[in-house]
């Protein structure tokens, strides 16, 4: 299985943070366990970036915080998308769309 | 967002921590209950939630670089770091934090005075352009110029406008209350020409500027607030002037503040409209010239077109009505072309400028004395926290941070220090701009801090934080790691060649400090020892003017003033009581005027003498005798020609006094005094004090009873009191009650000498208490060296006296340090001395700027606080008990 994962490559991690919150808000623990999930656990978060890089999300107002309960009962600072942070990801996720799309017909062409 | 985050994160910096902290807790958590649900134990499960995590710390310092600004937190940190070592040592700290301040503060204070008296522009639009034109009086400054010139002015094409303007100091009534308000009369082109803005209303117009037009005002908006009280309906309100009645027309904008130099102005009405004595009708005045140049032209371009058009622009503008010989004069003047930039200036550049460069230098020496002497301490404190430093730098620190920190505490003193000091600069400012009140009247100096101030304070902050910081990394530049963990504490005496030079340097500077101070203060002395010839004592001026409210000619006749003066002599304790037309010390001579004897009893001789008017008692009040003839008399019967006193030195330039009395003088060439018949002869007096070494100058003393109508400009009563205060409410009473008159402001003589000497007083005594300060600082600092020194060679001082060395070499071991510091200083300081004699040679009085006596006694002052200050180190490096040394190695 751990053959199997893959690090993220470099500014991908923001992408796929805004993507996992357009579904709603959640907490850190969640956003990672989440992309596990999503990506049959080929991609791996690294848990030491996931905050430093949440905590730059929220100072380029892309997402806020707030202090909720979680469903396991326990106070968890859970993360929202805000309409910035909606019209960034769109940006973003067209920006990689392009790039793996150009990417693929070099590797399939060249 | 992002911004006002870092801000709460900085402000609540605990709770951000504690919010971090919580939210990687839970996430540890969720990720332990993951193992735990696939039935893991707890233990294991929580290790392998955080062996998922990976470093915990690593992650939550890179959160808080995102939260925060790093390099204001690392500030923040340096700094509580700082404050702590400070208040580790609290004297050193008092003592750096009190010195600094004084330094700083009077620094600043005098520079906002030099700013505001010769920097600040004046409050009008592009004030770079404007230029003074002005006829040279015989001192050589610059004089007005008769309106009549402002026509052919207007010719030249190098100007983009051309006006004059005029200043008086008036009792004026505004919304019914009266106050002493300084007035400007302005030609009609004024406002347009120097780009003065009204805030409302409108401004004064070359129509308003004409005979018969309607009279009105301006009014500048600190007057509005102060009289009207800032109200919208001042348009169309009177205000009153002796001798007319004004309409309010408009309000200046906020900044403009007058034309004259620290003389600020309330009232601007046009030239035309200003009472006068002239014949009803349209007439000149003499004002200040100004223009404005036009772009292309330089200051030099309009001064040579002015010369070569001197003779050109005087013929165009003879003053009506002059006589031949006047007009003569007039076209003989010299016109001479300063920059208006920074205002108009009657006398107070002239009068302070060197006082206060001198002020200056002396503040600035006092800085300088206190830089070196606290770089001298954080020299001695660098040493002694070599062991401190050395661990820091084993442990890892860089040399920069170790700078960081030794430049943020130097800063956090200076920056504590600075801010003491621009609150002593205010204290200071507040008192000049009181004491200036007293003696001046009209007095306000806009000295509210502009860039100029911040830029200097900015400067003097930076320089001093540098400075320090230099002195305390000098040491541990040199430091290594290995050699101060093992010196740090042991006998082996650092060199300490940079703290005597320092030492030296300090001495230096004291010495020229301590030189001034002794000059000034002898100077001073010297003044008020002089023998003026006049009994100031228990002596008061009551100054008058006209009421605005009273016909200003009806009542200035002999009766009136003597029925005045009745009043004034009935008042309990008041011994004699006199009228004249000057107030001594504060007033100087009106100009001379030649003096010509008549009837052949005249030699070739014709010297010019001072002018003033006085009555009956004048000389019995101020102690002056009468050597011939008499006094005047109140009660004269026989009115023939009108009469004069001379002083005995003018009476001596034409020979035997007593043979003068009953002759004949004329006095300048004013029809009124002709023919004067001279009754008697004074005892000499100096009634002012520009020239203090001269005590028997050349007076005509006219009598107030032949021209009571010309006292009306200017009166003044001077009262002797048998002893006792003046009763100010009776005075103020008597003046009352005879109608015409107000009092304007009432002073002891002595007061006003002390207001004559302000300058020489100032700096006698500044210098004479940072004298002082410099001596003490230069105590402290020879005892903290030589006690530093003495600690640190314990050891050594332990071996010498286990060798056998006696008590008194040891003694000298200490004392021959500071012998080579005060010879190095005394080099140093000589010519810094005779610098400092130089500069204050304009206040200096009765002493040479090269004073043997002076630097010599300095110097023998300098000595003998060294001696003092090294008399305890060596008494202990005496007193050291060998054995004690020996064993702390």
């Amino acid at each position: 299985m751990s053959d199997n994962r893959i690090d993220l490559l470099q500014g991908t991690l923001d992408l796929l943070i805004l993507r996992t919150l357009d579904a709603g808000p959640m907490h850190g623990w969640a956003i990672s366990e989440r992309i596990q999930q999503i990506s049959d656990d080929v991609l791996r978060v690294n848990q030491g970036s996931l905050y430093p890089a949440l905590h730059r999300l929220e100072h380029q107002g892309w997402i806020k915080a707030k202090w909720a309960v979680s469903e396991l009962g326990r106070r968890a600072r859970f993360y929202e998308l805000t309409a910035a942070g909606r019209r960034q990801l769109a940006l973003e996720a067209g920006k990689w769309a392009r790039m793996t799309a150009a990417i693929g017909r070099v590797l399939e062409r060249a | 967002m992002a911004w006002g985050r870092r801000l709460r994160a900085l402000l609540f910096r605990g709770r951000a921590n504690r919010d971090l902290d919580d939210e990687i807790a839970a996430h540890l958590e969720f990720e332990t209950r993951k193992y735990m649900a696939r039935g893991i134990s707890e233990p294991e499960a929580r290790r392998r939630a955080r062996v998922e995590f990976g470093g915990v710390e690593p992650a939550k310092e890179a959160c808080r670089d995102v939260d925060h600004w790093p390099c204001i937190d690392a500030l923040l940190r340096d700094l509580r770091h700082a404050g702590r070592t400070l208040a580790k040592t609290p004297m050193f700290t008092a003592v750096a934090i009190t010195i600094l301040t004084l330094a700083n503060g009077s620094n600043l204070a005098v520079f906002a005075l030099i700013d505001s008296l010769f920097l600040r522009p004046l409050p009008v639009d592009r004030p770079g352009e404007l230029l003074r034109i002005a006829s040279v009086d015989k001192h050589g400054r610059p004089a007005q110029l008769p309106s009549t010139i402002l026509e052919p002015l207007r010719q030249y094409d190098g100007a983009t406008g051309v006006c004059g303007f005029d200043s008086s100091y008036e009792a004026a009534e505004m919304n019914g209350a009266i106050s002493q308000t300084g007035t400007l009369g302005f030609t009609g082109d004024c406002f347009q020409t120097l780009g003065i803005k009204v805030q409302f209303g409108r401004a004064i117009t070359p129509v308003d500027d004409r005979f018969g037009a309607p009279p009105v005002a301006v009014i500048t908006a600190s007057a509005w607030r102060r009289a009207f009280g800032g109200r919208p309906d001042v348009l169309g309100k009177s205000i009153r002037l002796p001798g007319a009645t004004f309409t309010v027309v408009g309000v200046t904008e906020d900044r403009f503040d007058g034309l004259l130099l620290a003389f600020p102005a309330g009232i601007i009405i046009p030239l035309q409209q200003e009472s006068s004595t002239a014949p009803p009708g349209p007439h000149y005045a003499w004002v200040n010239v100004l223009v404005r140049r036009a772009d292309r032209v330089s200051t030099k371009q309009v001064a040579a077109w002015v010369k070569a058009q001197r003779h050109n622009l005087l013929e165009q503008s003879i003053p009506l009505h002059a006589k031949p010989d006047a007009w003569r004069r007039y076209l003989n003047a010299r016109l001479m072309v300063t920059s208006a930039a920074n205002g108009v200036d009657y006398f107070m550049r002239d009068r302070f400028a060197q006082p206060l460069y001198a002020v200056f230098g002396i503040c600035g020496a006092i800085l300088a004395i206190a830089c070196v002497n606290l770089a001298n301490l954080m020299l001695a404190r660098a040493l002694r926290r070599r062991r401190e430093i050395a661990v820091r730098l084993s442990l890892g620190a860089g040399t920069g941070q170790v700078v960081r920190l030794l430049t943020t505490e130097s800063f956090l003193l200076v920056f504590t220090a600075s801010a003491a000091g621009v609150l002593l600069a205010r204290w200071l400012l507040q008192i000049v701009g009181i004491e200036g009140a007293m003696i001046f009247g009209n007095f306000h100096l806009s000295s509210s801090p502009d860039w100029r101030v911040l830029v200097f304070l900015t400067a003097a902050l930076v320089f001093i934080t540098a400075a320090f910081a230099a002195a305390s990394m000098w040491h541990c530049r040199r430091l290594s790691v290995a050699t101060a963990l093992r010196d740090a504490g042991r006998g082996i005496a650092p060199a300490g060649s940079a703290q005597r030079l320092l030492a030296s340097l300090q001495m230096g500077l004291t010495l020229a400090l301590v030189v001034a101070a002794s000059l000034l203060g002898a100077s001073l002395r010297s003044i008020y020892r002089i023998d003026l010839g006049v009994n100031t004592e228990n002596v008061w001026d009551v100054m008058l003017a006209s009421r605005p409210d009273s016909d200003a000619n009806r009542y200035a006749t002999a009766a009136y003033y003597q029925e005045l003066l009745r009043g004034v002599e009935s008042i309990p304790g008041v011994s004699s009581a006199t009228l004249c037309d000057f107030v001594p010390f504060f007033n100087g001579f009106y100009g001379e005027q030649p003096v010509r004897l008549l009837d052949g009893a005249a030699g070739e001789s014709e010297p010019r003498a001072g002018a003033v008017m006085v009555s009956d008692s004048y000389f019995r009040t101020l102690g002056l005798r009468i050597i011939a003839g008499e006094d005047f008399r109140r009660d004269r019967v026989d009115r023939r020609d009108p009469e004069v006193i001379l002083s005995e030195s003018l009476a001596r330039q034409f020979g035997d006094p007593q043979r003068l009395i009953g002759h004949h003088l004329s006095l300048g060439n004013d029809a009124v005094y002709g023919r004067l018949q001279i009754v008697g002869i004074a005892s000499n007096a100096a009634l002012d004090l520009v020239n203090p070494g001269q005590t028997a100058p050349l007076v005509v003393y006219t009598n107030v009873w032949d021209h009571p109508e010309r006292l009306a400009w200017y009166p003044v009563v001077l009262i002797r009191m048998a002893g006792g205060a003046l009763a100010t409410a009776a005075i103020r009473h008597v003046i009352h009650q005879s109608g015409r008159e107000y009092v304007e402001r009432i002073n002891t003589l002595d007061a006003e000498k002390d207001g004559a000497l302000v300058e020489n007083r100032v700096a006698a005594w500044l210098s004479g208490a940072f004298g002082l300060l410099a001596l003490a600082m230069a105590g402290c600092g020879l005892f903290g060296l030589l006690s530093y020194q003495v600690s640190s060679r314990a050891g050594e001082i332990g071996i010498r006296v286990a060798l056998g060395a006696r008590r008194a070499q040891i003694q000298w071991l200490v004392i021959r340090q500071i012998l080579v510091v005060v010879a190095v200083g005394s080099l140093l300081g000589l010519p810094l001395s005779l610098v400092a004699g130089k500069a204050t040679a304009s206040l200096l009085f009765g002493v040479s700027g090269a004073s043997v006596a002076a630097i010599g006694g300095s110097l023998a002052v300098l000595i003998a606080t060294a001696l003092i200050a090294a008399w305890l180190p060596a008494r202990r490096a005496a007193a050291l008990d060998p054995v004690a040394a020996l064993r702390q190695e």
